[in-house]
Order: structure tokens, then sequence, then C-alpha cells
């Protein structure tokens, strides 16, 4: 076993070194009941592939993380009679990363529940929107000719409607 | 009722990238600069309405997207969001990821306070999920496309067989 996923504590709920409330398990993922929740059902899903972000991970693992993301809340929904399901993952510390192992939550929300997993709509300047618009198109291989505006007040104005 | 989202997929506004199922948005309703969305191009208000094959691609493109952003906008992290049901925040009817860059002390209110549950209640919630994820599994792959098969024009009329006449005149 490779050195990191010896010192890895994730490696280890994975492979049931270290007991855990495990509630799905399937080849590649295992799911796993979170014992300090941020509401009551909270379960994260890890690759049983030992990667530090979601980067490192194959694109197949990614995608089954999602497929099984959505399985999950949408069976979670049903058990638990909530309303809905914040799904959240974060590669960096500066993103709210705390362990050594991707994971990605699902988290059952509840009305009045203390989460706050809700992008913020921000008034930000339009001269540093549109300037790293542009660095992404570019970035993107579009023509940025194509695009001389990207009519941000415009969906701004369709979205207030 | 038209979405938004859908008609600004259609117009190619603030597409930045798109394939045969998914498109990425940068996001009109931003939270930082380099906000992005990624959205299927099918309509669907809700992550469970998709077909798990295109919910596999969405994630795999936001993985990508997510690994370009930071690099394009120079963030230390990224965050791949879903507000799954108006009670998680979801403010369109198009389900979408958001992919948001993140710089340390950007303030941004995107967590929540861990709080230490009892054992009592991480048993039963345990039990009760353990028995709800017994249908998880058997992922909807996408069908092959059927084989278009070319069927020859015409069939070339065979001449008939001489004694054939014969036999028709038989009563």
């Amino acid at each position: 076993m490779p050195f990191m996923e010896q010192q890895c504590i994730f490696c280890h709920l994975v492979s049931g070194k270290i007991p855990s409330k495990k509630v799905y398990d399937d080849d590649k993922v295992a799911v796993i009941l979170d014992i300090n929740p941020a509401s009551p059902g909270h379960v994260f899903i890890l690759p049983k592939q030992h990667a530090l972000t979601s980067f490192e991970l194959p694109e197949e693992i990614v995608a089954h993380m999602g497929m099984v993301a959505k399985q999950v809340s949408q069976n979670m929904i049903k058990a638990l009679k909530v309303e809905g399901t914040s799904i959240f993952l974060a590669n960096g510390v500066a993103a709210g990363q705390r362990a050594p192992h991707v994971m990605m939550h699902v988290i059952p929300r509840y009305k009045d529940d203390q989460v706050l997993i809700s992008p913020p709509v921000v008034k930000l300047d339009p001269a540093l929107m549109q300037e790293v618009s542009l660095k992404l198109f570019r970035k993107f291989g579009k023509a940025v000719e194509e695009k001389k505006e990207l009519s941000l007040d415009k969906i701004s104005e369709m979205l207030l409607k | 009722m038209t979405c938004v989202f859908c008609e600004l997929i259609q117009k190619k506004q603030n597409v930045l990238h798109e394939d045969e199922k998914v498109a990425v948005l940068v996001s009109p309703e931003p939270s930082v600069a380099g906000h992005c969305v990624v959205l299927s191009k099918q309509h669907a208000p809700l992550l469970e309405a998709l077909p798990d094959f295109i919910v596999g691609d969405v994630f795999k493109s936001a993985n990508k997207i997510a690994s370009s952003i930071i690099e394009t906008v120079g963030a230390h992290g990224v965050n791949i969001i879903v507000q799954n049901g108006t009670s998680a925040g979801q403010r369109h009817n198009h389900c979408m990821l958001h992919v948001i860059p993140r710089n340390d002390g950007d303030q941004l209110p995107l967590g929540w306070v861990p709080k230490p549950a009892e054992e009592s209640d991480l048993s039963k919630m345990e039990g009760i999920l353990k028995d709800a994820f017994k249908n998880i599994g058997l992922f909807e792959r996408e069908k092959p496309k059927p084989v278009e098969v070319e069927l020859p024009k015409e069939i070339p009329k065979k001449e008939e067989d001489y004694r054939m006449k014969a036999i028709r005149r038989i009563p």
C-alpha cells in the first residue's frame, strides 16, 4: 500500500480498518454517515481510490460519484421526507476542504437548518467580470472577437423579470 | 413557461463550452468573478429528473472545467455545488452545478458548522439510510444509437419463370 494511503484515515474508513457507519458500498465508492453532521442524515461519498482532490481522479470515477450522489439524494429525500439536498465538493483548503481525501457531501435540507450552501448573488465590478470572462473565453478556445460583448447586464435583466 | 437557462444555451449567450449533452456558462448571477455553471442541455428541474449517464457527464464536465478555472483565475480552491430543491436554495427551474473558484479569506458563506451527533441518533439514521440506499445501483447507461442501414433503392424485378404463366391458367 502506498505511503499516502497508509496514512489516510479515510482510506481506512473505506477498507473497514477503522469502523464507520457505512450506508452504501460498491466497487468504486463508499457512502458513510458523517459523525459531525451539518444536519441529521448528512453523508459523504468517498472514492475508494486515494486522491487528495477530484482532479486526481479518473473521470469515470468522478462521473460515478455524481451518479451515486443523484441516487443517494433521491432515496434520502424519500426516506427522510426532506424537500431537498445540497451536494457539496471542496477542492482546496480555501474552498473548505478539511480532509486529505476528496469527498462529496450530500446534505439533507430541513426547514430553518443552519446550513449555508447557497452561492450568493454579488454585485461585482463589471470591468473585473469582463476581464475574467474574457480570460475564460480565451482559455476555452472561443474566438474572443465573436464575443465582443458578453451582455451580462442584459442577462441580469432577463433574470430579474 | 420558458426556461431562462435553456434560452441562454440556445442563444449561445455566456456559453463557454458545450458538447452534445452539457453546456458550461459563465454564471449570470455570479458570487465571484469566474463563477461558472454547468447544465445539461436537456431541461430538467431537479437532478433526479435526469438520466444517470447525463448526471455523470455533467459532473465530469464540471470537474474538468473546475481545474481550468483554477488555472485561469489563479484561485486557491474550488467548490462544486448542487442546490437540489428550493429548501436547498435552488432559484431556477433548471438543475445546475455551480463551479466557484475560492480564495483564502473571500468570506463566501459556503459551509456549515459541524455538530457532533449522539451515537443513538447516528445508529438510528444508519438503519434508515442503509435500508433506503438498497435501491442504489443499476446505473442507467446511454443506449447505443441505432445503426442506420441503407436500404437498396430498388429491388430489381426478376424475370418471371415462363412456366408460371401456364400454371396460372389452370382453373
